[in-house]
Parts: C-alpha cells; structure tokens; sequence
C-alpha cells in the first residue's frame, strides 16, 4: 500500500528524515516511533503529500500522494487539534464531508457512523470550544473518517489524552482495523504501540534505526527478564530468558515469599535501540 | 467547484461567528458616515457641489473594507495556527481553489459591507450616486483588489496577532497615501508623489468618481483597471507563496 524508498527531505542543512525506507502492507497498523524531532512528523508530511522528498519516493498504491485520487484515499489525524472551534462538532462533520464531495443522505449516514465510532453522537450538536481536550480529540479522528479512508495517519492522536478518552481511541483505530482500514500511528507512548500496532519502525535523528514487528523488536532488543524474588535468604534479582524455568529452580531451592517479574518490553527494545528514552 | 463554495461558505460562516469581524466591517462605517458627515456639515457650502455625507461615504466605507481585509487575513492565520490548514491541503481540493474558496468569502464579506453602508448613507443621509451601474462595477473592482492584497498579506502571517499587526498597520499606512485618511489637496508635494505610486488612491478615486464626478469610459479606465490588474497580480504571488511555503 505505502512504499516509501530512500526518501530524504531537508530544512536548511539539515536533513530531517534521512534516507529513509520501509514498507506498509494493506489493513496493516503501523507504528512510527521516535522522540521529538526525530522525524516522525516531516515523513508523515510527506506521505500525505504535503511535502515533497528531495530525493527518494514516496508511492501509495504504486503513485504519487500528491495525486487527487490518492488524497481521496487518505484521512489524516493531525497532531493538533484541527478543528472550527466556534462551530458545533455536526457544522464541522458536514464541511470537511462536503469538502470529499459527500452530501445528502449519504453524508449523514458517515456522519452517524463517524460520531458512533468516537462515541460523541450524544454531544453533536455542540460547539468544539466548550468540548474537552480528550473529546477534541475524538472529534479531530471523526472528521478523518468521513469519506471512509481506506489510509489513515494519525499523528500522535492521545497526547493530553484522559486514559478514558484514549482508551475510546483504542477501541475506535481497533474497530477501523477490523473494518480493513491501513492506519499509521506515530506516537510518544510505546506501551499504547505496543498495544496496537502489528509493526512498528523507529526513527531517531531522522533516521530508521529498526522496523519489525512488534514481537521481534522485544525479542531482539528487548532484553532479558528480570525476576525480584524475594526468599528466606533475603532479595534476589536475577535477568533471565527462561524466567518460568528460573523460578521453578528457585522454588525447589528455597520457599519463594515474595516475586516480581519485568518482563522484556517495547520501552526497553527502544532504550537498546535508540540508547535514549522516549521522553528524552 | 462545489468544495470551493464549501469552503467559500464555512469561512463567512466564521466571519459572521466573529463579533470583532462584524464590527470594524460593518459597523463602523456606518457610526463614521454618520460621525463625520454631521461633524464637518457645516463647513461644506452648497457651491461644493456635495454634502458632507457624500464626502464623509467616499472614504469612510474603506474603512469598512481595511475592518473586512483584516478580519480575513486573521482568519487564514487563525486556520494555519490551528492545523484545519493541513485538512485542507490533504483534502482533494487544489492549493488554487482552497485560496479561490478564502477570497471569496472575503470578497462577498467586503461587497456586503460596501452595500450596506451605501444603502445606509442613501436611506439616511441623502448621498449622490451618479451613475448605480458604475457604482456597482466600482464595488466590483475594488473588491478584486482588496481581496487580492488580503491573500498576500495572509501569506506573511502564521498566527492571529502577527495578522493583526501586519494588516492594520500596512493598510493604514496606505489609507494614509490614498486620500482616505487626508483629502489629497492638503497633502505636501512629496505626499502626493507617494500617494501616485500607491494602487488604493485607485479604488478611492474610482468611489468619487461613481458617486459625483463626470463619468466618461476614459474617467474610469485607471480607476477601475488597475485595481482589477493589482488584485490580480496580488492573488496569484499569494499562490506561489502558499504553495512555496507549504513546503518549509
């Protein structure tokens, strides 16, 4: 569906996204990670056809995401909330329908569905400004999902999220996957792309520094276990690839009283990856 | 053409949303007809020719239109701010026609408050209009042009407050070289030079013109065809640049 092939795109001197390649598969869901200015934003740009690379390509569905056809294709979640806020949620559903050509009875029965799918049918008829950051939220992947995109990019859509409200962002990019909607996702935090995502790759200094699977990226670098136990010898802490084996063997030495187990995770594979946290 | 009157409807939709827009468009004119025509009514003689009013109409309506060119070049910041800019330009509608569907919500923006203030100093003061169809291809013109500097200067901007700053005070500096802020038979010789290479002095003689002066085809050529032409050269670098800087 997405091919992206050496793509490079530079401010000045310096090259933003540099060099970079991957592959996104029909009804995949997509995680592009990395910390602030690693160059999620700029390739996310430039696969929706906002900027152009410099060298390299960008192809969806084997053409250019400048072509209209493909726009057609392409709901896009952006990182701010881009909404009217003195209109009411159904007066800007309607105008970015219009916008994909919907009108009549058709446009309102993607409105129906794109209120039910974000939960938010019950408050249409208000005004943006008085919603909440979280319902903004929803409401901002609403108006992406309007003429039924068969590619949706959402850039990082639960930052200053209630976990109520990015739970209902879960649930609604799950029920779109169902649905066979191809979904990007950049994001800040990896425990929510490890949750969702059926790959993801990871970008630093503007660079692809892995890209795999979720499960193959922690067991690659995600590192060893690490069980707390705590026994009548005192507490032990003990890294391990076999941690059920590890704790049988414990148990038959000494009585185990207390256990902790860490388990290899997205975060760590990150860490070992990148050398620094997400946050940073 | 139907995304563009969308677009075109969902901006006047903001801008009648907008209580600040409706005032320095609409409603300020009205009170400065009414404020300067009683003012100075005495100091118009008959021999003038013209009342106070049909004076204080001419240039105090583009007042009316510097309130709308300002409101519309905040608009375009508020929507570059805001990021609803990026929904467009992924939406399937061209660069061109997003910036088409601005200007002419703008442009009926200014149309409306030239008419209503036209139709305010008819009802209420009495003022002269020459010649209707001349006024009505004047207002035309003039909204071609202030609608065109309205999308250049909109491109220099990315937030509310630059847009605030940046087109009141680069349309006051050309009320103040046009005749709009001082009749230009007061102006020093170096002020009138200035206000010679300034393209509103066109649009301003043009409203005399229509409402007063002998109309001939010679009269109102410049009048009407460099607005037209400068409104146009406007809009179209304002493309250029809206597709330029969406690449930075």
């Amino acid at each position: 569906m997405i091919n992206l092939e050496n793509a490079t795109k530079r401010f000045g001197s310096k090259a933003v996204v540099d060099n970079v390649s991957f592959e996104i598969r029909k009804g995949e869901l997509f995680g592009l990670l990395g910390p602030n200015g690693a160059g999620k934003t700029t390739t996310i740009n430039m696969i929706i056809g906002g900027l152009t690379p410099e060298s390299g390509s960008i192809k969806i569905n084997g053409e250019s995401p400048a072509k209209q056809s493909i726009k057609r294709l392409l709901g896009i979640v952006p990182q701010t909330v881009a909404l009217y806020e003195s209109l009411s949620a159904q007066q800007n559903l309607i105008f970015f329908g219009q916008l994909y050509g919907l009108t009549g009875k058709h446009l309102n029965e993607r409105i129906e569905h794109a209120f039910e799918i974000v939960n938010l049918t019950e408050r249409r008829n208000e005004r943006v400004s008085k919603y909440s950051g979280g319902m903004k939220r929803r409401l901002n992947i609403a108006a992406a999902l309007l003429h039924n995109p068969s590619l949706l990019i959402l850039d990082e859509p639960t930052v200053g999220v209630d976990p109520q409200s990015r739970n209902s962002i879960f649930e609604s990019l799950r029920e779109l996957k169902k649905e066979g909607c191809t979904i990007i996702l950049t994001s800040h935090y990896l425990e929510e792309a490890q949750k969702l995502c059926d790959r993801v790759g990871i970008m630093d200094e503007g660079k692809l520094v892995a890209e795999n699977t979720v499960e193959k990226l922690i067991s690659d670098f995600g590192g060893k276990s690490i069980l707390t136990v705590e026994t009548s010898k005192g507490k032990t802490k003990i890294e391990t690839d076999q941690p059920v084996k590890e704790i049988i063997r414990m148990n038959e030495e000494d009585t185990i009283l207390s256990l902790h187990m860490e388990s290899p995770n997205l975060e760590k594979a990150f860490l070992n990856i990148t050398g620094k946290h997400l946050r940073d | 053409m139907k995304e563009i009157i969308t677009l075109t409807r969902k901006d006047l939709q903001l801008l009648m949303l907008d209580k600040t827009s409706l005032i320095v468009t609409f409603a300020l004119p009205i009170v400065l007809i009414a404020l300067i025509g009683s003012v100075f009514s005495s100091t118009f003689s008959p021999s003038l020719g013209i009342t106070s009013y049909d004076y204080a109409f001419s240039k105090v309506m583009f007042w009316g239109l510097i309130g709308g060119v300002a409101s519309s070049v905040a608009s375009i910041a508020i929507e570059k701010n805001s990021g609803t800019i990026i929904r467009l330009q992924v939406s399937p509608i061209s660069k061109f026609d997003v910036l088409l569907g601005k200007s002419l919500a703008c442009a009926v923006f200014l149309i409306a408050s030239s008419i209503i203030s036209w139709v305010f100093a008819s009802v209420l003061f009495d003022i002269k209009t020459k010649s209707i169809l001349f006024l009505i291809l004047i207002l035309i013109s003039n909204t071609v042009f202030f609608t065109g500097l309205m999308t250049f200067l909109s491109s220099f901007v990315k937030t509310e407050r630059a847009a605030g700053a940046l087109s009141w005070s680069v349309l006051q500096l050309l009320a103040c070289f046009s005749g709009i802020m001082f009749p230009i038979t007061i102006m020093p010789a170096w002020m009138v030079t200035m206000t010679k290479l300034n393209p509103v002095m066109w649009p301003v003689q043009a409203m005399e013109i229509a409402l007063w002066k002998e109309i001939t085809f010679d009269t109102i050529l410049l009048p009407m065809g460099v607005p037209i032409l400068a409104g146009i050269i406007f809009f179209s670098i304002s493309v250029y640049l809206f597709q330029w800087t969406s690449q930075k």
